[in-house]
């Protein structure tokens, strides 16, 4: 199986976007299988968000070839967010 | 956060951006203010995609402004197709840089809205579709579609909207979003969008009216500027798009001449003094087989003889039966027509509603330019509108006769045999020239008829009620009634006379 990719659609340096950023940080380490995160600016990529289709910003994409799913906010709320996305918690998680 | 809210300088004079629907523009004063936000409400159905796409297609084909279109309900395939019908190649313009797409129409996977959140990502979009075509004007289709996209946010929504109208003024841009509204009387928008982003508020209506549909259009709000006021009616004709029939301009201020043309009938002339005036309306009322449409027939033949060319719009009977009336009256219509002097339509009145009568009777006028024009009857329009619709469409076609200095005859069917008005008379009586009365009289114990020029804008006319009789050559005019007590219903002159 094709590794998962965690895309963060961003704009530029505002704060709800730096928070974005932070908590998908974290949000990585806790997550198993491991998946591969890119994190798009709109503002410095605008096309790449028309083929993608965003309209808000922090979009996390979840870039899954069977069930794609995509949340919208600063990803405060972990458990809610590996729910919605599915994903597991690492085990070893401490 | 609120970096970018800066005040927007606001020149003294607003320069105007032309919506292209001609009679619009002149509502508003010349178009809309350039980097200005304008809010187009109206129900499902009122027409706001096409008065917004319009918007664009007139700015790329006859402006040189290029635009851009985002659309947050139907995907770009269907807006292109479903304008295609209009006249509007979106997908051409598309190819030659003149338009830009922003597809916000709502994606198939599943979504999640966690905490708080920008629409930095679309405003992002917008102008950079903006800066790929260099556009002028943008429009936004529709707010309500977004608003409910994020329908738990509403704060969050609201503060991002007007960031986004902000940020595009900012860039100095002419935009036009439209907004749903649930009733036609009632709140401006749902959710109240047009309170936080609209310098402007326009609103489009499509009430039933008398078992009816009409289309209106209405400036509501124009911040720092003057616009007309009241619902203008508008048709969405196919090729065309959204077309308004122009109410502004009916100041009654026509220049009138004082060039006299003949009513067809010598001795009706006579007793007009000297004619019907040549930018003027008269109206030829009476009850049914008076000898309305022989007056019509007359009208029409009088100015053909006399080098004019002239064309009759018949609502009540066919080409048929009005060439085989005119034949009995000694008048060849289709002799005239052959000759190009003379044009015949016939229409049934509820084959479409007034404001496409009115634009069909403006656009066979301007396309074959006649002297004289014959409407036969008014009173059949009237059946099919609401009264309020008819009064603007009479008042739109007589200015729009006077402006093109032709000379108007239309005639109205009153109810009752002897005496009495109709609605028509009433609305009608005020707005013609002239009015010129066709009744059965009773005299002793004979029916007559009887004919009176009861009003001539302008000039002397004869004061007496004339009978008069119709043969195989025509109307022939003969004697006053010495005595006629009673022929026209009670307040009847003093009513015309107001």
């Amino acid at each position: 199986m094709k590794d998962s990719l965690l895309r963060l659609y961003i704009a530029g340096k505002s704060a709800i976007s730096q928070r974005a950023e932070q908590n998908l940080d974290q949000l990585r380490h806790l997550i198993q299988p491991a998946c591969r995160i890119e994190i798009i600016d709109v503002l410095v990529n605008p096309e790449v968000a028309e083929r993608a289709g965003i309209l808000a910003t922090p979009t996390l994409s979840y870039e899954h070839p069977e069930r794609p799913r995509r949340i919208i906010g600063d990803l405060g709320d972990t458990k809610r967010i590996l729910e919605f996305l599915g994903l597991e918690l690492k085990e070893s998680n401490g | 956060m609120s970096s970018h809210l800066r005040e927007i300088e606001i020149p003294d004079v607003l320069e105007r951006v032309k919506t292209g629907v001609d009679a619009f523009d002149e509502l508003v004063m010349g178009g809309l203010p350039r980097a200005r936000t304008t809010v187009v409400g109206g129900t499902p159905g009122s027409g706001k995609t096409i008065f917004a796409t319009q918007f664009l297609a007139h700015g790329i084909t006859k402006y040189g402004e290029n635009g851009v279109l985002v659309t947050f309900e139907e995907p770009p395939s269907d807006i292109e197709a479903n304008m295609r019908g209009f006249g509007w190649d979106l997908t051409a313009w598309r190819h030659a840089g003149q338009l830009a797409i922003v597809d916000a129409s709502p994606s198939t996977g599943d979504e999640l809205v966690i905490g708080d959140f920008d629409l930095a990502g679309l405003l992002a979009r917008i102008l950079h579709a903006v800066q790929s075509v260099n556009a002028k004007r943008v429009v936004l289709d529709s707010l309500t579609q977004l608003f409910d996209h994020f329908i738990g946010d509403p704060t969050v929504l609201r503060r991002e909207l007007f960031r986004i109208a902000a940020a595009l003024k900012q860039a100095g841009l002419t935009v036009l979003m439209t907004a749903e509204r649930s009733t036609e009387y009632g709140e401006i928008t749902r959710h109240r969008l047009e309170e936080f982003v609209a310098d402007n508020v326009i609103i489009l209506r499509n009430v039933l009216q008398r078992e009816k549909r009409r289309r209106t259009i209405e400036v509501l709000k124009m911040r720092g500027s003057h616009h007309a006021e009241g619902e203008a009616p508008f048709t969405i004709l196919g090729g065309q798009g959204l077309v308004a029939v122009p109410l502004s301009s009916l100041r009654l201020e026509q220049q009138s001449s004082m060039i006299r043309v003949t009513s067809g009938n010598p001795a009706i002339d006579e007793m007009c003094g000297g004619g019907f005036f040549r930018d003027s309306v008269t109206l030829v009322s009476g009850a049914t087989g008076t000898g309305k449409t022989l007056l019509v027939t007359n009208f029409l033949a009088g100015g053909v003889a006399a080098g004019e060319k002239a064309v009759l719009f018949g609502y009540e009977e066919s080409r048929g039966q009005l060439f085989r009336n005119a034949i009995g009256w000694g008048v060849d219509f289709a002799q005239m027509e052959a000759d190009g002097r003379l044009r015949v339509f016939c229409l049934y009145p509820e084959a479409q509603g007034l404001a496409d009568h009115l634009l069909a009777i403006q656009n066979l006028v301007d396309e074959i330019k006649p002297n004289r024009i014959a409407i036969d009857s008014i009173s059949a329009l009237e059946r099919v509108s609401p009264e309020s619709g008819f009064r603007e469409f009479l008042i739109s076609l007589t200015s729009f006769i006077k402006k093109r200095e032709i000379a108007g005859l239309y005639t109205a069917t009153s109810k009752s045999l002897i005496g009495g008005e109709t609605a028509s008379e009433q609305h009608i009586s005020t707005l013609t020239d002239s009015i010129i009365l066709l009744r059965y009289m009773q005299e002793h114990e004979t029916m007559h008829r009887g004919l009176m020029v009861l009003k001539m804008r302008g000039s002397e006319h004869a004061k007496e009620i004339r009978r008069f009789t119709i043969d195989g050559r025509g109307m022939h005019l003969g004697e006053p009634f010495k005595a006629a007590p009673n022929v026209f219903a009670s307040g009847d002159i003093d009513y015309y006379r107001r």
